[in-house]
């Protein structure tokens, strides 16, 4: 049991040795009049830099003193003055001071905690060494929380990082990991690494003897516990000696310590005892009382196995003493319990009784120190946990969050894009139909005005003229000259009045008859009421089918030909009745189809686009009258054109 | 004898208006023709003539150039022109007589008529001559009409109409106090001079100054109800538009 204590010493003395590695010997001076002066220093120091190397010093004073309660309020304090100025260097290295001293008070948990954090910093400020550092000092933590696979990894970690400026800590990686092998019960690999170890310290050639120091006693340790007890006596003794060429009175005690247990196990009680009286006076000058309380009672089991009754008695409240000097209970409670057992087995029962309440007495101190202890390191542990499960919902509900703002994000964009494509193919749809209805009225524009007709009344205005009907020559030249600016005008128009659509009509059929020589005669009729001048058309849309019914209906007619447009209003549309008495259609007229066809053609475009443009209705009928009774001719056409009006 | 002179850089056009003048009216002696502002001008300040058939786009610039050069006279103007345009708005606004080309024999004789008749009366019309200018110079923000009827001509200010109402070739326009003026001419001709001074067509007989409405009833059919209380029937047709037009006034 004392061994152990002093293994996990020795181990963490180990991290400890990062920081401060020139004082190897520190232990056997007396700090305290240091630490006074320092705390003076402190309470006058006023620079936040000053204060910062002052509490850094008193920390490491303590430390060597041994006492990590007042180490973790220091660092605790220094912890508090990182917040005036944030300086992550001396955060990290206060985390890993906080790690250190939970690590020893048992606190492992916590000081995992810690070193994560020091090694967060690390990582962040890419500072290789000191993240090995810590994750060195993690590696221990996690081993003396049994988590020995979490210990492993951070050790090898820690031993990666320093392979690659060939550090001479790998000595120390190497060891742990040794050590870590014990308690993994894997021999072979410990042999391993306990052979890496030794080729680290012989490979270097000004290694410190600490680090011999330690590997002999690591060495000892597996030896003692493989029961091989000759070669445990020369590894400790080896300790001992390394120890002493740099006056390292911590290992000299370790070393004494570990070989009296070696000489106790094997039945040499005789050395046991010199050795373990050698490592008492040791423990003694270095003002070690835990140890030196622990050496007594030792030796005063020894002298009770010897049955040297004087000796027992006396070591054993040596031992009481020097740990109620120090105040430290559980050395107590061990030695009041073993000068009860003792005086109980001297049939001394009244002392037995009085040494036994004492033992109970201290025994109570300590449960109710260590209850307190245990409440509130689970309250930590619960309200830790508490937090971790508050971290982890509100992680999960970020992520969620966010995944819910990408997916939305995402989504509106796709549909952004879906609306613009829409209206870029709209407009390009909506410029193809303009083009489309330009080029149209165009095209109406060119067969009204086709070049036939326009020569055709012309050479028929001639013709008045040599047959000196001047008047009538003039007359039907201003009617030419009308139509031609209505066409003029309207034809690149998307509405026309139905007035001006009428007035149109008028004049090209006044044309048309003066040319046929008045072979037929017309009619456009329609009511008072007729909104002519309101009612808003697309223009020019009649005139194809009058111009049939002249040129086909009424061609090689032999009787008066008569033509008759009725208009109505149908309120959203209005309703053309063109009704000729000509030749009708006949299927086998090449000629007349062929043209029709082509005004048709146009027409039938004119009112495809008109429809999809204004979504009206816009419908035509043409009937052969002859279809319907045999005693008429000619054709019926019926054309509804809706009205644009608030279009 | 009345005195007259044609100006026309088409010596075509000069010819039939000549031969037109001379076959209807052989009370009118032509004393000569020019073909540009500069000839124009001389020949006018010549012969001093008592008619004068002008076209609008001459020779050395516009007819108009040489009305203005000559201010003030007492010739009374025909315009000629060739296509419809701003200069024809000006014109109808102080209500020129005009004649398009070519010539329709029936509107050049009810043009000449008509102003022969002005001449006879011999009726100042200076204030006519000051519309023509201003609402050719402005193009088209003149705020002055002419209305010309058989013995008057009458210079309103176009704020003042309430509304014009059609009777066939005739318009009758009305005023505040029951007062009205018809013209001989259609309401066709007015929806276009007057549709930049918020005046619309309710109705194919009616042209209503909207500044005039007091409001809209929009039972039966629906009226306009103007300020003077007159009621004017509105097209079903019409009906959208001209509530969308009252809303934006």
């Amino acid at each position: 049991m004392i061994s152990n204590l002093k293994v996990k010493y020795i181990f963490i003395l180990l991290l400890i040795n990062l920081l401060s590695t020139q004082n190897i010997a520190f232990a056997q001076v007396d700090t305290q009049p240091q630490i006074d002066s320092l705390s003076t220093l402190f309470h006058n120091a006023t620079e936040l830099e000053e204060k910062k190397k002052l509490l850094k010093s008193l920390s490491n004073l303590y430390e060597r003193k041994g006492n990590w309660e007042k180490y973790e309020e220091i660092v605790k304090q220094m912890l508090l003055l990182q917040e005036e100025k944030e300086d992550s260097f001396y955060l990290a290295e206060t985390y890993n001071k906080l790690g250190i001293s939970n690590s020893i008070l048992g606190k492992n948990q916590e000081a995992v905690n810690y070193f994560q954090k020091a090694l967060e910093i690390n990582i962040a400020q890419k500072e290789h060494l000191i993240e090995a550092n810590s994750y060195e000092n993690m590696g221990a933590a996690y081993k003396d929380m049994g988590d020995y696979s979490n210990a492993v990894d951070c050790l090898l970690k820690s031993l990666e990082i320093r392979k690659e400026s060939n550090h001479p800590r790998i000595f120390n990686n190497y060891m742990k990991l040794a050590v870590l092998q014990q308690l993994l019960d894997d021999i072979p690999n410990q042999d391993y690494y306990l052979g890496l170890a030794k080729q680290e310290l012989q490979k270097r050639d000004s290694v410190s003897p600490s680090n011999f120091a330690i590997f002999y006693n690591e060495l000892g340790n597996i030896y003692k516990t493989r029961e091989m007890f000759d070669s445990c006596i020369v590894f400790y003794k080896n300790v001992i000696r390394y120890s002493e060429q740099i006056g390292w009175n911590l290992g000299i005690a370790e070393g004494l310590g570990n070989l009296a247990d070696v000489y106790f196990e094997t039945g040499v009680l005789d050395s046991s005892i010199i050795y373990h009286k050698q490592s008492l006076k040791l423990s003694e000058k270095i003002l070690d009382c835990m140890g030196a309380s622990e050496e007594y009672l030792y030796i005063a089991e020894l002298y009770q196995e010897l049955n040297k009754n004087d000796s027992v008695l006396f070591y054993a409240s040596e031992a009481l003493r020097k740990a109620e000097e120090c105040n430290l209970l559980r050395e107590q409670s061990l030695a009041l319990k073993f000068i009860a057992d003792y005086q109980s087995s001297q049939n001394k029962f009244e002392q037995a009784f009085i040494f036994l309440q004492r033992h109970y007495t201290v025994n109570d101190a300590i449960s109710s120190a260590d209850i307190k202890n245990n409440i509130s390191e689970l309250e930590t542990k619960y309200q830790t946990k508490v937090k971790e499960q508050q971290i982890d919902l509100l992680t999960t509900e970020n992520r969620l969050k966010n995944q819910r703002l990408r997916a939305g994000i995402f989504l509106i964009a796709v549909l952004i894009i879906v609306i613009l494509l829409i209206l870029y193919i709209l407009n390009i749809r909506r410029n193809q139909a303009e083009l489309k209805q330009n080029d149209l009225q165009q095209q109406v524009l060119r067969s009204q005005m086709n070049p036939h007709f326009i020569f055709n009344v012309l050479g028929s205005i001639q013709n008045f003229m040599l047959q000196n009907e001047n008047r009538e020559a003039s007359k039907f030249l201003s009617q030419f000259a009308s139509l031609t600016r209505g066409t003029l005008n309207n034809s690149v128009a998307e509405t026309i009045s139905l007035a001006d659509e009428i007035s149109m009509l008028k004049n090209y059929v006044e044309l048309e008859k003066m040319r046929s020589g008045n072979k037929f005669d017309f009619n456009i009729i329609y009511s008072n009421d007729l909104e002519v001048d309101l009612i808003r058309i697309p223009p020019m849309l009649i005139q194809p089918f009058v111009e049939n019914s002249i040129k086909h209906g009424f061609k090689n007619l032999e009787r008066e030909g008569f033509l008759s447009l009725h208009i109505s209003d149908k309120t959203d549309w209005v309703e053309f009745i063109i009704e000729d008495n000509g030749n009708g259609i006949h299927k086998n007229d090449e000629i007349a189809k062929e043209h029709q066809s082509m005004a048709m053609n146009i027409f039938e475009k004119r009112r495809k686009l008109i429809q999809q443009k204004h979504h009206k209705k816009f419908t035509f009928e043409l009937l052969n009258l002859n279809d319907t009774n045999p005693k008429l001719s000619g054709v019926k056409i019926t054309i509804d054109i809706p009205v644009l009006n608030n279009d | 004898m009345i005195k007259a002179v044609i100006i026309d850089d088409e010596p075509a056009m000069q010819e039939v208006n000549s031969r037109l003048l001379a076959d209807y009216f052989p009370g009118i002696k032509l004393m000569g023709k020019a073909d540009s502002v500069e000839t124009g001008v001389r020949l006018i300040q010549t012969v001093e003539p008592d008619l004068v058939l002008l076209d609008i786009e001459i020779k050395g610039g516009s007819g108009f150039q040489i009305l203005q050069q000559l201010r003030p006279y007492k010739f009374k103007v025909v315009f000629i022109t060739a296509f419809d345009n701003y200069a024809i708005k000006a014109i109808k606004f102080s209500a020129h007589d005009y004649i398009m080309k070519p010539v329709n024999e029936t509107e050049f004789q009810q043009a000449i008529q008509r102003t022969l008749a002005d001449i006879e009366k011999n009726t100042d019309d200076q204030v006519q001559t000051d519309i023509l200018m201003d609402s050719f110079r402005k193009e088209i923000q003149s705020k002055k009409l002419v209305l010309k009827t058989i013995d008057s001509l009458h210079i309103i200010d176009i704020s003042d109409i309430l509304f014009c109402q059609s009777d066939n070739s005739y318009t009758t326009f009305y005023f505040e106090n029951n007062e009205r003026i018809v013209v001989s001419k259609s309401i066709k001709e007015y929806v276009e001079l007057l549709k930049d001074y918020s005046f619309f067509r309710p109705h194919q007989s009616y042209l209503v100054n909207l500044n005039h409405v007091k409001k809209i009833d929009k039972t039966d059919g629906g009226f306009i109800i103007m300020k003077n209380k007159k009621e004017i029937p509105v097209s079903l047709r019409q009906k959208k538009q001209l509530i969308s037009l009252l809303e934006q006034l």
